[in-house]
């Protein structure tokens, strides 16, 4: 016997939610999927109306489904938000080559504005050649430090209000248990806000935080979304993945696990003796920093003094090698 | 007990691999190390001895350094809370294991000691007797009393189920197969491993407590060690109860605010490994008795907390710091100090007003959108609990047994929630828990009464 949408609309449901385990049918689905992400929206008063949102765009899953739903809602809802896609183009052949050319198929069929922006152009550096100097490990510091600076800087050029990132529940779990396992006290705190707003900076939110990965996979396939998949061609970041599988096994035992975990996230304090570092600038570049010297420069200056280890590991050594090279002045930006 | 020297290293516990019976401190695995990288083999402190142990694989220690070693660190734990005053009564609980009856012989060691180094306080050894959950050989009641006996402290044995129940648990015995087959009713309604484990660790924590107030102990020491605390922690998150954190791994516990007479819980041994531990009951020729849970000897793919344990054992091979560094991220964070409301079942903090950004809030908007597909866009969230109660309001008992349930579970925290929902009836959980809820609830009502005329 076929079973019945929960939502009692008399169709046969097709599939059972990942999140709630509720049957439903095609319709439902959506209706469930994209009303979720507009009560996460309104509630969390993610945009204000007119404001320009760019969309972080990778080709992957995650910003595919946001575009696309961000889409929908604005029309539907009169969020009278302006669109914009923005990527960045790592520089990586065989992988980001093809996912931005389905960016640019996002960008005809939604009508958006699209802006790339390449890590050769703004620090003369691709991920190819990166990888060439650094070899195959660690060179996942680079590409996550450089392109945190790299959104912000394309954010700022194309004159948003703010960037929308496509971290879903499962990211949002995973780095929860990341951070505590690394013993960052100050990222866990943070990462789970929805909003993220840092001085100086373009603020971020997560419109899917609450949305499962599996239920965007799925929303993809019965829309049939065309997206990229193809995992990265240099090594994956090893020690994430141990968090991945993780929580991977927790969600088979108990789905909920991810949405528990984001509300430890949420509910948990840090006790207020604990030193948290001070955000400043970088006296280099002027972007948002703890440090003297921001890590994405730290990076490139390794890169450019052929001294491709010396931005990866503890700050505070890297700050040593720094001061025992010869004329530490003469800085190439 | 002459198999250990320098070139048997105690690498790694790896959990429930090889016994079943020791899951919680972790099976102690032997290797033969390989000589290639020849180890000192004087120990590192005195010079003169050669060395029995080989701690973090390299620090070499002799039987005679090593013991003071580990006592100092549980002596500087105890010290550094400075919470212990003299002449207090203290509730020391000992389940059987490694840990626990190490915390005892170190206690009892420290009472023996000359003046300026003695312990001052006063100790009640506490061990609950679970047989009625877990199969434990027969005599195992009669050899923790031998043990207990032997080291001539005070000491009371308690059967789980008339701590939980019965009010004057300590006198007599008398309702206690009624008692038994409460507590075996709440167990086998729960299905699910993880909450079944879960719903133990609360009801253990309730026994204790009501324990040492009857037992008049102003103090609680349990004997967990930093590897079990990490796992703790890291299941804690999982199940959605990191913001008790502190209140299941910190050192020290008030569980009430500020009030120096109130009931604390220390753990003077966090900061001592599993390793050391074992080492320190090898050497001082310590048995540890069975001491199971629901997760002894099951899967690791059934249940949360030891799919939990099997991830940081796991990740400790390959990285050594896991352990003490997620130990550490715990120790940083509080409770909320604006916390009002305290969780009926578990004691821990209420998460109470939550923003209608949460996670907690989209969880309940999810159920509730994919029950009402495309109405829900019409209806709001408020409708349909108005709705639902419309529909209530006939006067069937099972409605009221339903009602009942939900007020209840109002005066839960998140986790304890879904413990609760999986509950077949209610009517097998303490009575205290029940009261306390029914006693929250006639405040709440009266509050409604009265709160137009409060200033």
């Amino acid at each position: 016997m076929p079973i019945l949408c929960s939502a009692k609309c008399g169709k046969n449901a097709v599939l059972k939610r990942p999140k709630t385990g509720d049957t439903l049918c095609k319709e439902c689905f959506y209706w469930a999927f994209e009303l979720e992400i507009h009560s996460t929206i309104t509630n969390g008063k993610l945009f204000k109306k007119g404001d320009v949102v760019a969309i972080a765009a990778s080709g992957g899953k995650d910003s595919t489904v946001l575009a696309q739903v961000l889409k929908i809602l604005n029309d539907r809802y009169n969020y009278e938000l302006k669109l914009v896609l923005l990527s960045i183009d790592e520089g990586i052949t065989g992988y980001r080559d093809d996912s931005l050319k389905t960016v640019q198929e996002n960008k005809d069929e939604y009508q958006m504005p699209l802006k790339i922006l390449s890590y050769e152009e703004l620090y003369g550096w691709s991920m190819d050649k990166i990888v060439a100097e650094v070899g195959r490990k660690n060179n996942c510091t680079f590409c996550g430090v450089f392109r945190r600076q790299a959104l912000d800087r394309g954010a700022m050029l194309l004159n948003v209000n703010c960037i929308a990132t496509g971290h879903n529940a499962d990211d949002i779990a995973e780095t929860v248990l990341m951070n505590i396992l690394r013993g960052d006290v100050a990222r866990l705190q943070r990462c789970v806000n929805i909003i993220t707003i840092t001085e100086g900076t373009i603020p971020r939110c997560k419109p899917l935080k609450y949305t499962y990965e599996k239920e965007i996979v799925m929303y993809a396939y019965f829309k049939k979304l065309n997206y990229f998949s193809t995992e990265c061609i240099f090594a994956p970041n090893a020690y994430r993945g141990y968090a991945r599988t993780f929580l991977k096994d927790l969600e088979r035992l108990k789905p909920s696990s991810i949405m528990d975990i984001i509300h430890s996230g949420e509910t948990m304090c840090i006790k207020k003796n604990i030193k948290l570092p001070d955000i400043g600038v970088c006296t280099k570049c002027g972007f948002v920093s703890s440090q003297d010297i921001c890590k994405a420069c730290m990076l490139l200056e390794g890169l450019n003094r052929g001294l491709p280890k010396l931005g990866i590991g503890k700050s505070s050594k890297a700050h040593k090698a720094l001061a025992s090279l010869p004329d530490p002045k003469l800085l190439h930006f | 007990m002459n198999f250990v020297d320098v070139n048997i290293v105690l690498t790694f516990y790896k959990s429930s691999v090889t016994m079943c019976s020791v899951t919680e401190e972790g099976a102690v695995v032997f290797e033969t190390l390989n000589q290639v990288e020849p180890l000192e083999l004087k120990c590192r402190k005195c010079l003169i001895e050669d060395g029995n142990v080989v701690l973090q694989k390299k620090y070499v220690y002799c039987k005679t350094c090593f013991v003071p070693m580990v006592t100092h660190k549980f002596r500087a734990t105890l010290g550094k809370s400075k919470l212990v005053n003299r002449g207090e009564r203290v509730l020391v609980c000992v389940s059987g294991s490694q840990s626990s009856v190490s915390l005892l012989h170190m206690i009892w060691t420290g009472l023996q000691q000359s003046t300026y180094k003695r312990l001052t306080f006063d100790p009640v050894v506490l061990y609950i007797d679970e047989s009625v959950l877990h199969n434990y050989p027969h005599d195992q009641k009669d050899k923790i009393k031998e043990l207990f006996e032997k080291y001539g402290l005070t000491y009371r044995i308690v059967k789980f189920a008339a701590a939980v129940y019965s009010d004057n648990c300590l006198n007599e015995e008398r309702y206690i197969d009624q008692y038994n087959d409460k507590l075996k009713n709440i167990f086998n309604s729960l299905s699910d491993l993880t909450l079944k484990e879960d719903m133990l660790m609360k009801l253990r924590k309730y026994a204790i407590t009501k324990l040492a107030e009857l037992l008049k102990c102003t103090r609680i020491m349990t004997a967990e060690n930093e590897h079990k605390l990490s796992i703790r922690l890291l299941s804690n998150v999982a199940l959605g109860r990191g913001s008790q954190t502190s209140l299941d791994i910190g050192l020290a516990v008030n569980n009430k605010n500020g009030d120096k007479t109130s009931l604390v819980t220390i753990r003077p041994m966090r900061n001592l490994s599993a390793k050391e531990i074992s080492y320190y009951a090898l050497f001082n020729n310590l048995d540890d008795f069975m001491h199971s849970n629901f997760l002894t000897a099951t899967s690791e793919d059934e249940s949360i907390q030891k799919t939990t344990e099997r991830f940081v054992n796991d990740l400790q091979v390959d990285f050594p710091s896991t352990v003490s560094t997620i130990f550490r991220t715990g120790e940083k964070i509080s409770e909320k100090t604006s916390a009002i409301a305290y969780c009926s079942l578990c004691q821990g903090i209420m998460d109470v007003n939550m923003s209608p950004s949460s996670a907690m809030e989209a969880t309940k908007y999810s159920k509730y959108v994919s029950l009402m597909g495309i109405k829900a866009l019409e209806l709001s969230l408020k409708d349909v609990k108005n709705e639902e109660a419309n529909q209530k309001n006939c006067t069937g008992c099972k409605c009221k047994k339903q009602d009942l349930k939900e007020e209840i579970i109002e005066g839960l925290c998140y986790a304890c929630t879904h413990i609760i929902q999986n509950l077949e009836s209610l009517d097998d959980l303490p009575k205290d828990i029940l009261s306390k809820e029914k006693e929250r609830l006639q405040f709440k009502r009266m509050e409604e009464q009265i709160k137009d005329f409060l200033l």
